[in-house]
């Protein structure tokens, strides 16, 4: 699989997680939050309740405070005591409410006019009117016999101690009925009951009183609970389960008046945690629409006045109003997801494709290196991890191609030093040829010189011989001309000699040259001087030789050769009537020796200067001056022969100084302990 | 000159091929008055057959034991390096001095001549009136001054 595929997948995989746990979560939350809004309708339900029950004693306190006013009790009182007076009471009370009960509706308005029109029931009207009995939709009290004695509309009775309600409150001092059509008020209401009681607490009567279900909600709408929230329902169901009221319509629906049975949850659950008595329940109609059910339980044996009336709290409300805010969210969230997987994906893919393209090139430059193309380069083009690495593959590459390339030049250097090793023993073997050739060679001159020495002599001395014999043996009969003749040719017979001796001397400066060893020139220059000691004194030269002369490397006899010749040289070219003086000097001069002999002599024109170290080269006739030519060519042949030059500076009539260069000693010494070591 | 009849009678044997020389130095002995008989042999073989009386040399009467060899260097055939090697090397012959008589004043010639036991080596000069005082002046020293053993006595030492 490709890198950019992982990336992306990978990416998406995260993004898919981030999404799924945030559903997951806003999945538990929403469930959460329709579990706290069960909880808190139900808790608000509890209190609307409790608020509803607090609101019914409160108007039982309201009408018990109203019975102990001096008016109901006195004329209670008088009614009771009237009754007692006239004696058979329960026959009179039976009488009368047969007749009651019996009547039509228009004759029970007569007969129950009295009733309503005494005192009390004026008085209890007012008070209905001025101080919020208007709660009540009607009221009337009856004696302690059970007779009605006032009241504020019509009874469809006239005895009422027969009344579950009447023995209730009775008994217990109140009753609380539950929720009813009253025929007599019209309204549908919850009949309540309180026990009149004389100063002592001797019953006196019961008032009986039917409360409406506005009156019961009153205290709630005016403490701002209710109307609660819209599309919510309540419905107060008594007992029995009929509705007391519901707040979505004051009174019951149905055209007869009858409360309407509220329709409940096919499935109910119930809640637990909300104080004593109270069974709290709660279901679903459809998906959505919660029912929380509240109902006080009355207790076992208790009056009924006491805790709850035993009635139900109905609370409808429809959660996705409630979890509105929540769907909000999760739509947002779903959006929010939807947007970072695509930016993820995105980012993921734009980065993978970076990621992706960098990789190829440092993988197309390493396949490259691989065939090698030692310049291969990955691109630099950021400064992350990838770069790092297109960095260092570049790096890895660059040194690879130095260490190629000195390897390279290291072949290279090897090749050529075999090369040159090949060529030094080629070289090595044509020397050993040369050497092989100039040693036979020298062998072949010393032969020729040997030749020369002897067979080319033989004649000469044979010549010369028998020339002596003809002068000696017919002298006399030759004529002093035929005699003149006869001494030249003897003469030019030991001018042959001398040349061939002098040719014999040169040939053997090269082959019969000695070791070149450290010399003190200025002993050699000693025996020379010494040497030619005898034309010195002639000739009343002046020799001045130089102190300090440097130490040589040279063959000593030939240097010995050098001198002498020079220094003959020196003493033969000299001006006709001026004595020769002659200077003999020498220096180290940049890792030579340089030697001099200077004269005062007749000189040398300047374009013979390099001539006269020719063989048998001759600048004056033998007439003027002696000698075969040969000195200086000599001179030069043992000069080159030690590596060193030999040159002449003249100046006509002046004089000439003669130079030449030899190797230092010190300097060859130093060279050769190099070598050694 | 000298009244030594023995010593005049002593024979000089020159070795010598070309007839010029044998001419000059007959010449010189002539001219240097030395009497002693000059016996000339023409190459290295006839030398060696004259001094071991072999070949066309038997008989004492023909080849007399020589008092000295003048010995040239340049012969064809046997040098004459050689002769002088069977010479020295030759009980009978070896006390007989030997002057080598050549052209050559090669340094290599000198020592080789020496060291195989030549008793003088001379470098003929080209003027004949200087190689007439060579001759007189060696037939002087070896003939007259130096005292030799008796040839004749054979004697082995």
């Amino acid at each position: 699989m490709r890198l950019r595929s992982k990336l992306t997948i990978a990416t998406l995989s995260i993004v898919l997680i981030l999404v799924a746990g945030g559903y997951a979560s806003s999945y538990v939350a929403r469930r959460e939050m329709r579990q706290s809004l069960i909880r808190a309708t139900a808790t608000t339900a509890a209190q609307i309740l409790g608020s509803i029950n607090a609101g019914l004693q409160t108007q039982i306190e309201h009408l018990r405070a109203m019975t102990r006013g001096l008016d109901v009790r006195e004329a209670l009182m008088q009614s009771n005591t009237d009754f007692e007076q006239m004696g058979g009471i329960r026959e009179r009370i039976a009488e009368v409410d047969g007749r009651w009960t019996s009547a039509a509706p228009g004759e029970l308005q007569a007969m129950a006019a009295g009733l309503i029109a005494n005192r009390l029931a004026v008085d209890l009207r007012n008070r209905q009117a001025t101080q919020g009995f208007r709660l009540f939709g009607e009221v009337f009290i009856t004696n302690r016999y059970g007779a009605n004695v006032a009241q504020t509309g019509l009874t469809t009775d006239y005895y009422q101690a027969d009344e579950d309600w009447w023995q209730q409150a009775a008994q217990w001092g109140a009753f609380v009925g539950s929720v009813e059509y009253d025929e007599s008020a019209a309204v549908v209401g919850v009949p309540v009951a309180v026990r009149v009681e004389s100063g002592e607490g001797a019953l006196l009567g019961v008032l009986k009183a039917v409360l409406t279900p506005d009156g019961l909600l009153a205290p709630l709408t005016n403490a701002g609970i209710l109307p609660w929230e819209q599309g919510m329902e309540l419905t107060l169901l008594g007992p029995d389960g009929r509705a007391v009221y519901t707040a979505r319509q004051a009174t019951p629906s149905d055209g007869a008046g009858v409360p309407a049975t509220v329709p409940l949850p096919a499935q109910i659950q119930g809640l637990s945690g909300y104080g004593p008595g109270l069974d709290v329940q709660y279901g679903l109609i459809g998906p959505e629409r919660l029912v929380v059910s509240v109902r006080g339980e009355h207790e076992e044996g208790a009056p009924a006045h006491r805790g709850h009336p035993g009635w139900t709290l109905l609370v409808t409300r429809d959660l996705r109003r409630a979890l509105k805010p929540l769907d909000r969210l999760q739509r947002a969230m779903l959006f929010i997801s939807l947007a970072a997987t695509g930016t993820a994906v995105a980012i993921g893919f734009g980065v993978s494709t970076r990621i992706a393209h960098a990789l190829s090139q440092i993988s197309a430059a390493a396949e490259k290196l691989g065939r090698g193309d030692l310049d291969a380069r990955a691109p630099v083009r950021s400064n992350d991890e990838i770069g790092a690495l297109a960095a260092g593959f570049n790096a890895m590459a660059a040194r690879l191609k130095q260490t190629t390339a000195s390897r390279d030049a290291l072949e290279r250097e090897v090749a050529q030093r075999r090369r040159a090793e090949r060529e030094r023993e080629v070289y090595a073997r044509r020397l050993e040829r040369l050497n092989a050739e100039l040693e036979r060679s020298n062998r072949d001159l010393e032969d020729f010189t040997h030749t020369v020495s002897h067979d080319l002599q033989e004649p000469l001395r044979k010549i010369h011989s028998f020339g002596q014999f003809l002068e000696e043996d017919c002298g006399e009969q030759l004529p002093p001309t035929g005699r003149e003749h006869l001494h030249r040719m003897l003469d030019a017979v030991l001018r042959m000699k001398a040349l061939i001796q002098h040719l014999l001397a040169l040939a053997r400066v090269g082959t019969r040259g000695g070791e070149l060893l450290p010399v003190a020139p200025a002993r050699i220059v000693e025996t020379v001087l010494d040497t030619l000691s005898e034309r010195i004194r002639e000739t009343e030269a002046r020799v001045a030789v130089e102190d300090g002369m440097p130490r040589v490397m040279a063959d000593e006899v030939q240097l010995g050769q050098v001198f002498q010749n020079l220094v003959g040289n020196a003493l033969k070219f000299c001006t006709p009537g001026r004595p020769p003086r002659i200077e003999i000097g020498g220096r180290a001069e940049d890792g030579r020796a340089t030697f001099s002999v200077s004269d005062n002599g007749i000189g040398i024109e300047a374009e013979y200067l390099d001539e006269v170290f020719g063989v048998f080269r001759r600048l004056h006739s033998r007439d003027e001056y002696e000698g075969a030519g040969v000195g200086l060519a000599l001179c030069a042949k043992i000069v080159h022969r030690h590596g060193g030059r030999i040159w002449a500076e003249s100046e006509l009539g002046v004089g000439t100084t003669f130079r030449f260069t030899l190797p230092l000693a010190e300097e060859a010494e130093e060279e050769k302990s190099l070598e050694h070591q | 000159m000298s009244t030594n009849s023995r010593i005049e009678m002593l024979p000089v044997l020159l070795v010598e091929d070309d007839a010029e020389d044998i001419y000059i130095a007959q010449r010189a002995f002539e001219q240097g008055k030395i009497a002693n008989p000059l016996h000339v042999v023409r190459s290295g073989e006839e030398a060696l057959e004259f001094l071991q009386r072999t070949g066309c040399y038997v008989g004492a009467a023909e080849a007399p034991r020589p008092g000295l060899i003048l010995l040239d260097l340049n012969l064809p055939g046997m040098r004459g390096h050689e002769v002088l090697e069977r010479i020295k090397q030759d009980p009978q012959l070896r006390r007989i001095p030997v002057v080598v008589l050549t052209t050559s004043g090669e340094e290599a010639d000198v020592c080789v001549c020496y060291d195989r036991g030549a008793n003088t080596y001379i470098v003929k000069p080209v003027a004949f009136d200087k190689f007439l005082e060579a001759v007189k002046t060696v037939g002087r020293y070896w003939l007259v001054v130096a005292k030799l053993p008796d040839p004749c006595e054979d004697t082995q030492v």
